[in-house]
């Protein structure tokens, strides 16, 4: 064989053929937050319809069905969260955005607690915990429409909810509801699932996860199981719940089914980025047990 | 449903709606329950309610009596009228019923004492 270096060669005709395999079925690449069969809008982001779609399978749906048992695991609130609300000024309205079972509202007489939920089962859950507290009301909303006078709010929490809106316009909508609602230089406590669990007992030493892939197609998507216990290998991914049902207060030992939630895990600084796009501006930032929590305060219009 | 809670709920959200401010209520089962009284606290939550709002509110379900329809200068130090705003404010409670847009005429459901504002994605702005 002839290797030629050096020597240039005038151009001519020249074919070239490019063999492409097409595939059908689910996508296998392992490329999920670049792949175009994961996200199907141009922009990398999801369209609204099929980001919609998902959330009501994967969030909704599954926190109706696992609110009894989903209520019975959480009791005490995140002392994070108890050392914001303390201090919350006698006399503020507070509004507690994707509330569960009501476990962070403050058992305290001097403010207004209003705690917003869209799951119905937990808002149920909800309204008998928060009973002994004088001031505490409950109302079925959605974070992304508000519902609430603009402004209305001195302080607001959203714990562990905004993880859980499937594109990034969404999240932002989300944030845009948590601005409105806060009044001027009034300040809201947001926190969300971190992707980095290597500070946090979230992982378990024993397991790893695993090297096949699970992935189940919804609403058009195809979407990463993970493994429960183990760090996250995707940043948009579902979460399983095992089912265990509850009646007459006891749980049952067995789970009976699995449920999958839906999850967007945070990468650090992400969260601080989107709350400063919606004019909220971030006071302090820090990673707690596994979540990027962020406090920020709504600015003076100028 | 606490009427410090109607005060300050809108359905400003719907296509179409301006102010979507105050819903109206119509109530078929209100309950009263006794809960402690904080007069620091509802002379302090007071100036961020709108007043004729909770006048009337409480006025449609039928617990207006003794209630004056505008605030007095000073009425945090007034212990009589602050137990009376007490009692509309956290004691009386719908527990069923609705709630109606003031310009579109949608209903908003309470059952259990729990006011459902959820929308459908074609109704919103
Ligand atoms: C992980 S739980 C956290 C609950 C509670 N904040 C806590 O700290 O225990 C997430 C909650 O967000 C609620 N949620 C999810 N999407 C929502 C939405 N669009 N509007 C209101 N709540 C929502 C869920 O129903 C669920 O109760």
């Amino acid at each position: 064989m002839k290797v030629i270096t050096s020597d240039t060669v005038p151009r001519q005709t020249r074919i070239s053929l490019t063999f492409r395999w097409t595939r059908s079925g689910p996508c296998e690449c392992s490329y999920k937050t670049l792949c175009d069969s994961v996200s199907k809008a141009s922009d990398g982001d999801l369209e609204d319809q099929i980001a919609s779609n998902l959330e009501e399978l994967h969030v909704h749906q599954v926190y109706e069905q696992i609110a009894g048992h989903f209520s019975t695991t959480r009791h005490k609130p995140w002392p994070r969260v108890v050392e914001f609300t303390q201090r919350v000024q006698p006399g503020a309205v507070l509004l507690d955005l994707g509330c569960g079972n009501g476990k962070n509202i403050l058992h305290r007489s001097d403010i207004l607690q209003i705690a917003g939920e869209r799951s119905s089962g937990l808002l149920v859950e909800c309204k008998e915990n928060i009973r002994e507290v004088n001031a505490a009301d409950c109302v079925r909303l959605d974070l992304l429409h508000s519902c609430l006078r603009d402004s209305c709010a001195d302080v607001i929490i959203c714990i562990a909810v905004i993880h859980h809106f499937s594109s990034r316009a969404r999240r932002l909508q989300a944030l845009t509801t948590i601005h409105r609602l806060l009044r001027t230089n009034g300040q809201a406590l947001i926190t969300v699932w971190a992707k980095d669990q290597t500070k946090s007992n979230y992982l378990l030493k024993t397991k790893s996860p695993n090297t096949e892939d699970r992935q189940v197609t919804v609403a058009g998507l195809n979407l990463p199981v993970h493994e429960n216990r183990t760090q996250f290998q995707y940043k948009d991914l579902l979460v399983p719940w095992k089912l265990r049902r509850k009646t007459d207060n006891k749980l049952a030992g067995q789970p009976e089914s699995t449920l999958l939630r839906f999850y967007h895990v945070f990468e650090e600084g992400e969260l601080d980025r989107l709350c400063e796009e919606v004019g909220l501006e971030v006071e302090r930032s820090f990673y707690e047990e596994g979540n990027w929590c962020v406090v920020c305060k709504k600015r003076e219009v100028q | 449903m606490k009427l410090i809670t109607h005060n300050m709920l809108t359905s400003k959200c719907l296509k179409g709606v301006v102010t979507g401010y105050p819903l109206a209520i119509n109530a078929t089962y209100v309950k009263v329950t006794e809960v402690g009284f904080d007069p620091e606290f509802i002379g302090r939550v007071i100036p961020k309610l709108d007043w004729e709002v909770l006048w009337v509110a409480a006025d449609s379900i039928g617990h207006s009596e003794g209630l004056p329809k505008t605030l007095e200068p000073k009425f945090e130090e007034n212990e009589e009228f602050l137990k009376k705003a007490h009692r509309v404010l956290l004691e009386v409670e719908v527990e069923e019923g609705h709630l109606t847009c003031p310009e579109s005429g949608r209903q908003f459901p309470i059952s259990k004492g729990i006011p459902n504002m959820l929308l459908n994605e074609a109704e919103v702005q």
